[in-house]
């Protein structure tokens, strides 16, 4: 009975409609083009959903009739966050895409950090549309904020093979999509190749870490204590990124095969084993406020080499444009011979409120904007973002040389990713994180503490704390 | 209206606006946040769990440590930075000095300095091989590593504090010894006392209530102290600077711990409270 | 002639004394102005610590392309006039009330309200968020003034300045049949000029330096206030240009700086003021 009075009202809604498109036609006199003109229909079966819930199936069945240029119904008002660079580029991408579809309206927000959006999200309220998050906070952010964000499995299902692998595991909770990605951050070995040249130190032979301490030694030698081969924070409570390089490409994990804390692995004693060894030969200066002391060491000449991810070609570019000519990059140096020397150091993803009015647009403003190549050239060009989407890898704009390194160094990270460890951030890996730097870092590279006693002792802590996290 | 009556509504009257807004925008916020702190937060819910959080920071270890520092810093940088402040006053209320307008504007600018600059500029200057190592050096000293070493490191803390707040303080101070009438001094004077003399006999008795006041605000300042070491140490070397709101912070902010970052507070606001009755006490007992 | 070169001794050790302090205090700031004219790599090259760079017209540039500065400066401007407008009106009768009149309960609810001073406000921002976001002050400067009116400080400074004002002039007005409200603004109210300029100037300034709460409440850039601009030109571990971000802090501090410069003299006198009851 009651569907029966549907169907009637449908029928009559449809009537009507006709009558009133008509209508509009005539008036307007300018046939839309055609990707407009499915939206305008979609648009007016979306106005009987009020009325009619089965329009719902209608519109559905719409859209992938239209699959091909764009599946989804791209018109709508949606907000966007983004920090740094990644604002920059994405202020471009929604320019560029309101454009091509005039029928979206994208606002984006610059943001400093996430305190504003983890606000949002434990308050439950004023979540923008898209919102960019580190890489390493997403399964904490799955976990603690459940429910916050959209599924987005149909999307991401069509482009897995698309994406740089070892960052896939981090855009999923179990089986479900939350999470797109954006850029990845292939490590690279930047190194001033005047210095080295001077110093007789060929970068061709180093291979190894052993290689690069030895490297470090001549250098430190030729001159005089003045330029060190690395720098780092002993402290390990501004950065401990450049450990976690070493840590990287021994497959590391701060948690073992049952999920609790293990941080006395020997990915850990590797990487400390080594980065004492050049604090002990005196080829190494401490960065206690690593980005910034980076930036002044590099500056006067003080650091001659910076394992990173890729964007820090980016820095260099920006905060040292006087040293144009004098960087090259290569792989990173690997623990034992033919070991693994590719990681990955920083990146992040997006993802998509689940309260959003419009998914639609959400996703495809991401499929065109993070998984096209032509999004991926937008990323790179206005901002060196390397994206996590592999066929961009190709692009001329990754490939082409770049004057200040003589070299690409986003063409060569394109080459160095495909062998990277699956990035180890289960969720509270930044709870986690944090007793490493302040319990395991500092006591053992500032207060020369025995490594298994650290490590054991923070181990302990951490999974305390570990414990409270997961309520058990 | 009668005049009872009206004694009796005015003051309500008067503090209305101030409790309406008070109870709009600080009581509900406190009391969600109450709660809070005997909660769990996930998934978008709050669920109650006691006393756990609570149970969790008594049993931390780098909460008390947190405590501890934050202690220690306070111990050093307020008494120094009170010190300085009635001995800048004192000078700056001297007959002896002219250009007053000047050095009290030199004095209280710190203050107005916004904090990510403020941050940078000292994260530079007490650089391994910055502008403070470079004058140690070419005064024939060792450059240090204030970074690294804990000592130095919560001395960095106590001089950048120091830095921004004792023109604050200096300016409360000063206001307090204007208040003193010349007549006191030259009354002193005649009887014979010497200038120290008058200064522990006339200057600090009549400034108790003013340095009271700056002593419970630069300890309730010193208790919440974040912005320096969240910028200028992060917390190190291993964790000897990490102050307990700083803690506090990451948990809340960086892990998204809610309901122990509002645990952590209400502990603190304890300490605090605490702390001022004690000073309050003290102050009372020389009346 | 024994007694003048004492004193000329004296004065000039107090001189040297001041000198000190006033170069401690002002080189960061000399070195943020010289920073503001210099390259990015020149910032952090110590050879150019004490040079006038060339580069300041380009960080202008540079900051202008990374920032609405002028509309940032506008938003902190406004956020900080009106809350120190509305902090004075509501401060000062409040402060009224609690000593001009005995009421049952005074003494408790003002210890309430010294006591919520303690808690840190960013425990309270979760909650603040939710009603802001239902009062749909959410991007608006007006969430951000709100949320600092219930400080207890002015009320203090207030209640202390007003203890010390005689009552018989209040009581002599009530009995020629002045209204309570007219006694406030006319007599008292007046009288207290130096103590609302010193609570005036404390609360610009604690405005203008907020940085947490506009950091949660406020969405667009250009309604940004300083502080939070700021911090977007200096986010870690990305691509910092060091000399518009120093001209931008020259730029926060500057309006601030001239502000003080014109009121000092009042604001001592007000602390004097609030300082007589202490």
């Amino acid at each position: 009975m009651k569907k029966r009075m549907r169907k009637v009202m449908a029928l009559c809604l449809a009537a009507l409609m006709t009558a009133s498109l008509a209508g509009c036609g005539e008036k307007e006199n300018t046939p839309p083009a055609a990707s407009d003109s499915s939206d305008a229909s979609e648009g007016s079966s979306a106005e009987s959903t009020g009325a009619e819930e089965s329009a719902n199936d209608a519109e559905e069945t719409e859209g992938t009739e239209n699959a091909g240029e764009s599946s989804w119904d791209l018109s709508g008002e949606i907000t966007v966050t983004a920090w740094n660079s990644s604002y920059t580029a994405i202020v471009e991408g929604a320019k560029q895409f309101m454009e091509m579809h005039p029928e979206a309206t994208i606002t984006v927000e610059q943001v400093a950090d996430n305190t504003k959006l983890f606000t949002q999200l434990a308050a439950g309220t004023g979540v923008p549309d898209i919102m960019q998050f580190q890489n390493r906070d997403n399964p904490t952010a799955f976990d603690k904020y459940a429910g916050s964000f959209l599924d987005i499995s149909d999307l991401m299902s069509q482009y897995e093979k698309d994406i740089m692998p070892a960052v896939i595991p981090l855009l999923k909770d179990g089986d479900t999509w939350y999470s797109a990605p954006w850029d990845v951050a292939p490590a690279l070995l930047f190194y001033r190749t005047d210095i080295f040249e001077e110093c007789g130190v060929n970068p061709d032979d180093i291979k190894t870490w052993d290689d690069y301490i030895e490297a470090g030694k001549v250098i430190n030698e030729k001159t005089n204590g003045k330029t060190k081969i690395m720098g780092f924070d002993y402290n390990g409570t501004s950065s401990f990124d450049m450990p976690l390089i070493i840590f990287y490409e021994e497959s590391g994990s701060f948690f073992d095969e049952n999920g609790d804390v293990q941080f006395n692995s020997e990915a850990v004693k590797t990487a400390f084993t080594i980065f004492q060894k050049m604090v002990d030969e005196d080829i190494a200066m401490n960065l206690p406020s690593e980005w910034t002391d980076r930036i002044t060491a590099l500056t006067n000449d003080n650091l001659c080499t910076v394992p990173y991810g890729v964007w820090f070609a980016g820095t260099l570019k920006e905060n040292l444009a006087d040293q144009a000519g004098k960087w090259s990059c290569m792989g990173l140096p690997s623990v034992g011979e033919n070991g693994n020397n590719q990681a990955n150091s920083g990146g992040s993803t997006v993802m998509v409120s689940a309260n959003t009015k419009y998914p639609e647009l959400c996703k495809g403003f991401i499929e065109w904007f993070l998984l096209s190549t032509e999004g991926s050239r937008i990323n790179m060009e206005v901002s060196t973002l390397f994206d996590a989407y592999m066929p961009a890898y190709s692009d001329e704009s990754y490939t082409k040389v770049d004057d200040y390194f003589g070299m690409s160094p986003a063409g060569l990270a394109g080459e160095l990713c495909s062998e990277i460890p699956d990035l180890p951030f289960p969720a509270y890996f930044t709870d986690i994180g944090q007793i490493f730097q302040s319990d395991a870092i500092g006591p053992y590279f500032v207060d020369g503490k025995d490594m298994e006693t650290v490590l054991n002792e923070a181990t302990e802590k951490a999974q305390k704390q570990l414990e409270y996290l997961r309520n058990e | 209206m009668s005049y009872r009556l009206k004694m009796k509504i005015a003051p309500w009257c008067f503090i209305a606006p101030f409790f309406i807004v008070f109870l709009i925008f600080a009581v509900y916020p406190v009391i969600y946040s109450v709660i809070l702190s005997f909660g769990t937060y996930k998934g978008g819910q709050v669920s109650l769990s006691g006393l756990r959080n609570y149970s969790f920071l008594l049993s931390d270890k780098s909460f008390f440590q947190a405590i501890l520092n934050t202690f220690k810093i306070g111990l050093i940088q307020v008494p120094v930075m009170i010190f300085l402040a009635i001995f800048l006053a004192c000078l700056m209320n001297s007959r002896l000095i002219k250009g007053k307008g000047f050095f009290r504007m030199a004095i209280f600018i710190p203050v107005l300095i916004d904090a990510v600059s403020y941050s940078v500029i000292f994260s530079l200057l007490f650089n391994d091989k910055g502008f403070i190592n470079s004058m140690i050096a070419r005064m024939g000293l060792i450059p240090q590593s204030w970074y690294t070493n804990a000592g130095l490191a919560t001395m960095m803390i106590v001089i950048a504090q120091t830095w921004k707040w004792t023109g604050y303080n200096m300016i409360i101070i000063l206001s307090g010894l204007q208040n003193i009438p010349g007549e006191l001094y030259e009354a002193a004077a005649i009887d014979g006392a010497g200038r120290i003399q008058q200064f522990f006999r006339i200057t600090i008795p009549l400034l108790r209530n003013m340095i009271l006041m700056v002593l419970v605000t630069s300890v309730n300042g010193a208790v919440q102290m974040f912005t320096e070491p969240n910028i200028i140490t992060h917390g190190g070397p291993t964790g000897s600077t990490t102050t307990v709101m700083f803690y506090l912070y990451n948990m809340g902010f960086k892990n998204f711990n809610f309901g122990i970052a509002c645990a952590g507070s209400y502990v603190v606001v304890a300490i605090v409270v605490l702390l001022t009755i004690v000073q309050l006490q003290a102050g009372k007992e020389k009346d | 002639m024994k007694m003048k070169n004492k004193t000329r001794l004296a004065s000039f050790i107090c001189y040297c004394l001041l000198a000190v302090c006033v170069v401690l205090t002002l080189f960061p700031y000399l070195w943020t102005f010289l920073a503001a004219t210099h390259t990015n790599s020149q910032v952090f090259n110590f050879e150019y610590s004490f040079k006038l760079g060339s580069n300041l017209i380009q960080n202008y540039y540079d900051l202008l392309e990374a920032l609405p500065i002028w509309n940032n400066l506008f938003s902190s401007l406004f956020v900080a006039a009106v809350y120190t407008v509305l902090i004075l009106l509501i401060d000062s009768m409040a402060g009224y009330g609690f000593s001009q009149y005995q009421f049952k309960g005074r003494d408790t609810l003002f210890i309430v309200i010294l006591a919520a001073m303690m808690i840190p406000v960013q425990v309270l921002m979760v909650p603040l968020y939710i009603q802001f976001s239902k009062m749909n002050m959410v991007d608006s400067w007006w969430g951000i003034i709100l949320s600092g009116l219930p400080g207890a400080f002015g009320v203090f400074l207030m209640r202390q300045a007003m203890l010390s004002f005689p009552r018989d002039l209040v009581e002599s007005a009530r009995i020629d049949g002045a209204g309570e409200a007219r006694n406030f603004f006319t007599i008292v109210l007046p009288n207290m000029k130096p103590a609302l300029t010193s609570l005036g100037i404390l609360s610009f300034v604690n405005q203008w330096g907020n940085y947490y709460v506009p950091l949660v409440l406020l969405n667009t850039t250009e309604k940004y206030t300083v502080p939070v601009a700021i911090s977007l030109l200096a986010q870690p571990n990305f691509d910092i240009n060091y000399g518009a971000l120093m001209l931008g802090a020259c730029m926060a501090v500057l309006p601030i700086m001239v502000f003080f410069l014109i009121f000092q003299k009042n604001f001592i006198d007000g602390m004097m003021a609030g300082a007589i009851k202490g």
